[in-house]
């Protein structure tokens, strides 16, 4: 009686076993690398108003809390009203097109709708103030935003990154004259960590019980 | 039990052609008529109920069953310990029995191990859709994750994860791995050549060479090596999920052991309960004799008696200890709301199988099958009881409260065995329901035999 | 849950009801700028005509929407960060810090008493309401009324627009159809013009309707009130010959015999009187100066359950009993018809005269007008006037005499009623059934309805008018000792709805319409310049405005007035004087053979006859919150039943009919007749049936209408509160009632511990002398590590009376669902901290005893163990944490937790329907989802909140500086929280009592929740009997 399979049909078999397995690998660490890093790392969205830090921050040299003026009362950092864009922009550039939904919206139209960057999801509780206070730098979070004409998200914001921070505060902890400080490095942060730590009373292993951001 | 038992087990020893051919001839020539079809498709209305129960339960969560607080377990829980325990029996026979050379086991391992595998996935959903968010249960498995979580191990659902999750992977290489032989038989007598494809595809180019024959041995006294210890772990694993709870009822030492007959106990009815209809339906009491029947019987007694004494330290123990909880809750078990649970599972679990002493009721299989499908009501039972029983009263009085069954949990209950119902009955339908070549060796005469291979002292 | 967008999400009603609407009140003046600004409106129109309509032209609901968007807690969402949007304020309001929660002090009012709280307000979205700690009815604490009013708030089933004839009309329309009809009446003196109100002791609305009468001088005004006071109004007339009101100082009491009063729950001082009462209670104070408390009643209620010594008697025989006492005390001179608890008068008598000057004698509301006569008369007799109990003039307005609903109906009847204007009442619904007042009102050519809801009342009327909720407008009132509040609006009138006083301007055709101005008016001499009235709004209340006490002596004639009925009926005088009452409903303004009926009564009620009672429910009153989700599902308090009324029968009853919990009974009483379902209650007295009235709501909204059966049916102006003769026929039908408790008997387990006071003067640690390890068992495992803080409780069951506000104000703080009556039945009810009830002693008169159970937070906890995925966590500061996020659902926590305080989410129960309950929401905690177990946290959102503001100032968080829900809101303060590692704190102390123990020490759980024994001080003599 004729073979029942051609006589390749072994190796081919085999072949093809390996092959599902390679794909079934690849396919579970395709996921994962997606999931891995949210998407919208370092590169900016389209705001409404194409507002650059670059020139405001950088070039201009205004301060961080001029505009974003609860980030050390409060969990959320605040966003300007329109009223603080206009005690400059009611003198300056007002004519300019780019401008022209500020304006609008400080006559009485539309409040300006500024596409969110860093969100996190409603069951984490992050808040800036006592950040701020304990010596991260508005830099560690937020990268040189004072560099950026468009601003962008510059972390992952997974919880493996919060944790990363959490475990060793050290690592980026800042004099509290230097938090606002978008260039500044330290000589030796692993030294100048230690000591932080301990004047900033950090307690470490509070730091990583979940109820500190979950609740 | 004496290994010459086969040889009287099957009367008129037959060759090896006629054995070979008996089996081959049910899937490949025997016509399945109205009984198989009528099963099968009860079986399969059954499935598909369960089906569209999942369905239900993933659109509306777990609320559907009757459970509370602070009956947070019932009905689900008590159907996958039924039936991993039932996929016990399996194993048993066909790795233990093969590993201490009891040859009688040949013209049974088969369709026990199919039980087991069947049994085992049939099994494995119950976990899965008992938790609140099911779609979140690989979370259980540790892989590093974005979250930087891991699993918590001192839990023993952790564990029991990975028990079942073994156990089924062990128990299905070893099924399949023992039917390549017989694949290949039924390749090589397949009319058609579509089946011989088949077939012979699943034989996966099984040539009988001595080579083969060798590694096979070898392969299937690893899988029974290592099954054997899966049966114990993971009905052990299944016991440390309740063990580990302080709930009284629940909070005992004995459970492992206690747990692992009353697998054996069960899962042995269930061989029971499909061998007998089996037999009588495919003409196979040639080969699935009364003294298979008998041995089991035999078998089931002795595990139902330990059964039987692990209710009665537990009961003991309560009084023993005079813990005020532990007490009330025996008590409330023997008289409380459930206390009929408690009589059911006494009366299936330790009055009927005394019936088993006698040896007429031993070797009648309509009897028989009686028994074991009442010994197979009576584990449902025992586990309805230890978990809802234990849960519905436990420490503050202010907390108490009864759990009603929901259409749902029937439901599901029913589906499960349906499922394992149409699993099983294709199985019949194309697979070698005995193991041939075991058979074959088994079937020639008992001098060979002895020859062949040295008794176990 | 996708957070709350620009107010896209708001129902067609509020936008059509806000296209007629004009602004609300001004909140912040320092926004004016914003909402004057004329292009701001426009482009709303143009751009979002949608969003136009929901907003109107109120920037507030713009700001709360904003809000919201920022600020709003989500549903637990996994994966990667949602695209979603910021929207900045276009003028960011002064004082507020984006994410930060403001308090704003206003009053909420019950029987038109004010109880000053503290409104939480995130982003312009009141979430939470405490308690004014400088209030005096308050002094922090709320009752369960309070904290459900913020539910009200929110209710999307409130009335939302002006319906003429049931067909959506607008204010305009209305004040033109108005201005006729004053007009007509106007001519002759208004008569034909009537008001109907409940019980009013706001200055502005009673200035108003002095004027309105002024103005109009044939017109009248009614009060109906269905749970009134006139009863003890008509009493004080009685015995003083003025309608004075009564202030108790529990504080100052050793001795209190209470016949039939549930002074605890009282609505003007309840949350007072609990506080006083408790300050008395504590064993530890030298000398074991602890009060004792007598309670005589035919229905258990709160303050008998905590009772040392309580009676139960039926409501006639308590009117025998007191009679037998009055005589006794020298108050009463007749002829002695024996009683048969002469022990206990004995006992009594002696124990308040031993305490002379320092002993109270307080009659319930429900009781005739002679009893609280007499009982002013005896706490003279006693000494006790100007000490323990004061007078004052009266807090409450009251219209002239016999301006009852009554004399409404009788009016009606007479044809002389042409413009009916009912404020804030729904007599359709809860008139007595005998004043047949739903047909009554069909009579009226003009009615005009204004609600909270489109309710009974509102559908038999021409206008009806949506009335604004008391935290969106301005008004003032009263507390029970007459403190004035200013009640502020926390936000603008979410619907197109208006207060009582403005509607009163609009009816006097005023030229001030506005609640501000109207209330500014007011009190523009008392608080004449800015700082005055602002400093008045800050603290909640106008400084010294309490009405002052008076001295009041109880007029010579009283003896006679009282004197024995002729015949044995009661005394016609003392009828004469009862109807002056005014508001009293007419049992107590009334009819002579009526009153006569008091001793037949007891007579009958001994023989076999039996009484029916009628009574406020518990939980949802006179029916005004049947649509309140927390409330219907609120245990009931002594009872533990959910969503229903029942017929409340004594065991013996049910024994002699044959009856079972939950089956159906009809109830025959003067020719009309009621089903409902039965409940065997330990402790009733034996002849006495109780049905609680507002369930049977016809007209109520999503949550209430159709609820339980209506008590109303049975209810007669001739006996509001009881009614003898009533007949019980079993009909053999059944009806599954939702309990959250089934077994109230403790099975001789200690998990709650009681002692006489004797006990603990012999051994104070009685408590735990007979557990195995009075400290902590020894463990084979190590202690965690201690932490910076260590978070401990304490719940005192000698102050515990039971009240469940701990239960509801958890609920609100943390977002718990409501999960309905039929999930109940399954026993999935949601509540975080639980109030246990056990019986002890004989059914026919038990010990209650109350036991509130939140989550214990184990040193070892049970829970943590078992958990697969770590959801379960213990947290460096000895918190165990559930982390909802990580939670799977296996529920092996909640088998293995011996409390049992463990909830889970068996379905979807958090409702997204309805948006405006989901800007209730409190947005620092995570909304749970289906699937996921959840329990008490001991409000860690607080904990957080404070420990981030002293991490942030380098110091460590105060004692008293973070309150849990339950604690803030505990009326007796049985609840401390704090640290236990601080020796100094609280907590501490408390825990360092001799009275403390554990529950379920024996398991080694090492809970971090721990109870102080609960003392009785019964009186020896009667300690057998």
């Amino acid at each position: 009686m004729a073979q029942l399979f051609h006589r390749r049909f072994g190796f081919l078999f085999r072949l093809g076993l390996i092959g599902a397995a390679l794909a079934a690998t690849t396919g579970v660490l395709l996921w994962r690398a997606s999931m891995a890093y949210p998407a919208g790392v370092n590169d900016p969205i389209e705001q409404p108003v194409p507002f650059s830090h670059k020139h405001h921050v950088g070039d201009d040299g205004i301060r961080c809390r001029y505009c974003h003026s609860s980030v050390e009362k409060s969990a959320f950092a605040g966003i300007p009203p329109i009223s603080t864009c206009m005690t400059c922009h009611s003198q300056l550039y007002t004519d300019q097109p780019v401008l022209a939904p500020v304006v609008e919206a400080f006559r009485g139209g539309a409040s300006l709708r500024w596409k969110r960057l860093n969100k996190l999801p409603d069951f984490v509780y992050f808040n800036h103030s006592i950040h701020v206070a304990k010596g991260i730098g508005c830099a560690s979070c937020h990268g040189q935003i004072d560099t950026m004409p468009l601003t962008a998200r510059t972390a992952p914001l997974t919880m493996q990154w919060c944790l990363d921070c959490h475990r060793h505060p050290e690592q980026n902890l800042r004099p509290a004259d230097r938090v606002f400080d978008l260039h500044w490095k330290a000589a030796n942060q692993s030294a100048l960590g230690a000591r932080l730590l301990k004047a900033y009373h950090i307690d470490t292993a509070r730091l990583t019980d979940c109820s500190v951001c979950h609740r | 039990m004496s290994a010459s038992l086969p040889s009287e087990g099957i009367e008129h020893a037959p060759t090896y052609a006629a054995v070979t051919q008996a089996i081959c001839d049910i899937p490949l020539r025997r016509r399945f008529g109205q009984g198989w079809r009528a099963g099968f498709a009860v079986a399969l209305l059954l499935a598909l109920l369960l089906m569209f129960g999942i369905g239900w339960l993933l659109v509306r969560g777990v609320g559907i069953w009757g459970l509370n607080i602070p009956v947070a377990w019932a009905f689900a829980i008590a159907d996958y310990v039924w039936w991993i325990a039932i996929g016990m029996g399996g194993t048993f026979i066909s790795a233990a029995l093969l590993l201490v050379r009891q040859e009688w086991r040949s013209s049974l391992n088969r369709y026990a191990e199919t039980m087991t595998v069947f049994a085992v996935s049939v099994s494995g959903l119950f976990p899965i859709l008992h938790l609140g968010r099911p779609w979140f249960f690989y979370w259980l498995f540790p892989y590093p994750d974005i979250m930087n979580v891991w699993p918590q191990w001192r839990s023993s659902l952790e564990w029991d994860f990975f028990a079942i999750l073994a156990y089924l992977i062990v128990s299905i290489l070893y099924w399949y791995i023992g039917m390549i032989p017989d694949f290949a038989s039924l390749r090589d007598r397949a009319a058609s050549r579509t089946r011989a494809r088949v077939y012979g595809f699943l034989a996966l180019g099984w040539r009988g060479e001595a080579r083969h024959w060798q590694r096979f041995e070898k392969l299937s006294l690893i899988l029974a090596g290592l099954a054997v210890p899966l049966v114990f772990s993971v009905h052990s694993m299944v016991a440390l999920d309740f063990s580990e709870g302080l709930v009284p009822g629940w909070h005992s030492t004995i459970f492992p052991p206690f747990f692992v007959a009353g697998a054996l106990f069960s899962g042995f009815a269930m061989v029971l309960a499909l061998g007998i209809p089996m037999r009588r339906y495919l003409r196979l009491e040639a080969f699935i004799t009364s003294r298979h029947l008998e041995n089991m019987a035999k078998m089931m007694l002795a595990t139902g008696l330990v059964v039987d004494y692990s209710y009665c330290s537990e009961i003991f123990t309560a009084f023993y200890s005079m813990d005020r909880y532990e007490l009330a809750m025996t008590l409330n078990r023997m008289g409380g709301a459930y206390a009929w649970v408690f009589w059911g599972t006494i009366l299936c679990n330790v009055l009927q199988i005394q019936l088993l002493w006698l040896a007429r009721i031993r070797r009648s299989p309509a009897v028989l099958f009686i028994i074991s499908v009442g010994v197979l009501i009576g584990m449902w039972l025992e586990r309805f009881m230890l978990i809802v029983t234990s849960l519905y009263r436990d420490y503050v009085p202010s907390s108490w409260g009864m759990f009603y069954p929901t259409v749902w949990d029937i439901a599901f209950l029913a589906g499960s065995v349906g499922l394992f119902f149409v699993l099983f009955l294709t199985f019949v339908r194309v697979g070698p329901v005995i193991s041939m070549f075991e058979l074959r060796r088994a079937v020639c005469s008992p001098a060979e035999a002895a020859q062949r291979e040295p008794q176990p002292s | 849950m996708p957070p709350l967008k620009s107010g896209q999400s708001f129902d067609p009603a509020a936008a059509r009801a806000e296209l007629s609407g004009q602004s609300g009140p001004v909140l912040w003046r320092s926004l004016e700028e914003l909402a004057d600004n004329e292009a701001f409106r426009q482009w709303l129109r143009q751009e979002q005509p949608r969003l136009a309509e929901v907003l109107g032209l109120d920037r507030r609901q713009f700001l709360r929407t904003l809000g919201a968007a920022l600020a709003l807690a989500g549903v637990t969402a996994c994966g990667r960060p949602p695209q979603n949007e910021i929207i900045p304020y276009v003028h960011a309001p002064v004082g507020q810090v984006d994410g930060l929660p403001r308090f704003f002090a206003t009053a909420l009012t019950r029987n038109g008493y004010a109880h000053g709280v503290l409104v939480e307000n995130h982003m312009g979205r009141p979430t939470k309401i405490e308690g004014n700690p400088r209030h005096p009815a308050s002094l922090g604490a709320t009752d369960i009324f309070a904290q459900a009013a913020i539910l009200q708030l929110w209710d999307p089933d409130r009335s939302q627009t002006v319906r003429h004839r049931g067909v959506i009309s607008s204010w305009d329309d209305f004040a033109a159809a108005l201005l006729d009809l004053t007009a007509q009446s106007g001519r002759n003196g208004g008569a034909g013009m009537h008001v109907l109100t409940g019980e009013v002791t706001s200055p502005t609305l009673t200035a108003q309707l002095d004027a309105l009468l002024q103005k109009f001088p044939a017109a009248r005004w009614h009060l109906h009130e269905p749970l009134d006071s006139g009863n003890s109004r008509a009493g004080a007339r009685m015995a003083f010959g003025a309608p004075l009101s009564t202030r108790l100082h529990l504080d100052r009491a050793r001795v209190i015999l209470s016949l039939d009063d549930d002074f605890l729950c009282d609505p003007a001082a309840g949350v007072r009187h609990a506080r006083d009462f408790a300050a008395t209670r504590a064993p530890e104070k030298a000398g074991g100066g602890m009060s004792r408390l007598y309670v005589l009643e035919s229905t258990p209620s709160i303050t008998g359950a905590v009772a040392d010594h309580r009676l139960p008697l039926e409501s006639a025989r308590i009117e025998a009993f007191s009679r037998a006492l009055a005589r006794r005390l020298g108050v009463l001179e007749d002829q002695a018809d024996s009683i048969n608890e002469s022990a206990w008068l004995d006992a009594i008598v002696s124990d308040l005269q031993a305490n002379h000057g320092h002993s109270l004698i307080t009659v319930g509301r429900s009781q005739p007008a002679w009893m609280h006569a007499a009982a002013h008369a005896m706490n003279a007799a006693l000494g006790n006037s100007g000490a323990v109990i004061e007078y004052s003039d009266p807090v409450e307005r009251v219209p002239e005499e016999g301006a009852s609903l009554a004399q409404l109906v009788n009016a009606i009847r007479a044809g002389s009623v042409d413009l009916l204007v009912m404020l804030d009442v729904n007599p359709a619904y809860d008139a007595p059934a005998d004043l047949e007042f739903r047909a009554a009102l069909k009579q009226v050519p003009h009615v005009v309805h204004l609600g909270l809801y489109v309710d009974e009342s509102a559908e038999l009327s021409e206008w009806h008018l949506p009335q604004a909720h008391a935290l969106e407008t301005w008004s003032d009132a009263r507390a029970f000792d007459g403190t004035v509040t200013i009640g502020q609006p926390l936000i603008a009138p979410l619907y197109d709805g208006r207060s009582a006083c403005e509607v009163m301007a609009l009816l006097m055709g005023a030229e001030v319409q506005k609640g501000h101005d109207l209330v500014r008016r007011q009190w523009r001499a008392k608080l004449a310049d800015e700082p005055a009235w602002v400093a008045a709004l800050q603290a909640g209340l106008i400084a010294d405005s309490a009405i002052a006490v008076r001295s009041a002596s109880v007029r010579p004639d009283l003896k006679s007035l009282l004197a024995p009925p002729k015949s044995g009926g009661a005394p016609p005088q003392g009828g004469g004087a009862l109807s002056q009452g005014g508001g009293a409903p007419p049992e107590s303004s009334g009819a002579p053979p009526q009153k006569g009926r008091a001793p037949s009564q007891s007579s009958s009620a001994s023989q076999g006859g039996l009484e029916l009672l009628f009574r406020g429910d518990p939980t949802i009153e006179d029916g005004r919150w049947s649509n309140n989700a927390w409330l219907q599902e609120l245990p009931k308090p002594l009872t533990q039943l959910t969503w229903d009324n029942a017929v409340l029968i004594s065991p013996s009853l049910a024994a002699e009919r044959h009856l079972s919990n939950g089956e159906l009974v009809e109830l025959r009483l003067q020719g009309r007749s009621l089903r409902g379902p039965v409940w065997i209650t330990p402790g009733q007295a034996a002849r006495s049936v109780t049905i609680h009235l507002g369930y049977g709501r016809r007209r109520s909204g999503q949550v209430g209408t159709g609820q339980g059966f209506d008590a109303y049916a049975l209810r007669s102006s001739s006996g509001p509160w009881r009614s003898a003769g009533l007949q019980i026929l079993a009909t053999g039908e059944r009806y599954e009632l939702a309990g959250t408790q089934q077994h109230f008997q403790m099975e001789g387990r200690d998990v709650l511990r009681v002692g006489t006071l004797a006990d603990f003067q012999t051994n104070p640690r009685f408590a735990t002398a007979h557990d195995r390890y009075p400290d902590k068992p020894p463990s084979l495992y190590p202690d965690y590590p201690p932490g910076e803080y260590a978070w401990g409780l304490s719940i005192d069951l000698n102050a515990c009376i039971g009240c469940k506000a701990c239960t509801i104000a958890c609920q609100a703080e943390n977002n718990i669902p409501t999960v309905g009556r039929d999930q109940v039945r399954r026993g999935r009810e949601m509540h975080w901290i639980r109030v246990d009830r056990y019986y002890e002693g004989h059914q026919d008169n038990p010990h209650t005893y109350s036991q509130p159970v939140p989550c214990m937070m184990c040193e070892h906890a049970p829970c943590e163990l078992v958990c697969p995925v770590d959801a379960t966590v213990h947290d460096s500061e000895g918190l165990n944490v559930q982390i909802y996020n990580r939670c799977v659902g296996t529920r092996f926590c909640s088998n293995n937790c011996p409390y049992k305080v463990r909830r889970f989410n068996f379905l979807q129960y958090v409702q997204s329907s309805s948006d405006t309950l989901l800007a209730q929401r409190n947005p620092e905690v995570t909304v749970r989802r289906r699937g996921v177990m959840e329990k008490c946290t001991y409000c860690i959102q607080r904990i957080e909140a404070a420990h981030i503001e002293a991490d942030k100032q380098d110091r460590r968080i105060g004692d008293g500086e973070v309150l849990t829900a339950c604690q803030a809101v505990c009326p007796t303060q049985a609840i401390v929280f704090g640290d236990l590692s601080d020796g100094r704190s609280q907590v501490a102390q408390a825990k360092a009592s001799a009275r403390h123990y554990v529950m379920l020490g024996e398991l080694n759980t090492r809970p971090r929740t721990s109870y102080l024994a609960r003392v009785r001080n019964p009186n020896p003599s009667l300690e057998q009997g």
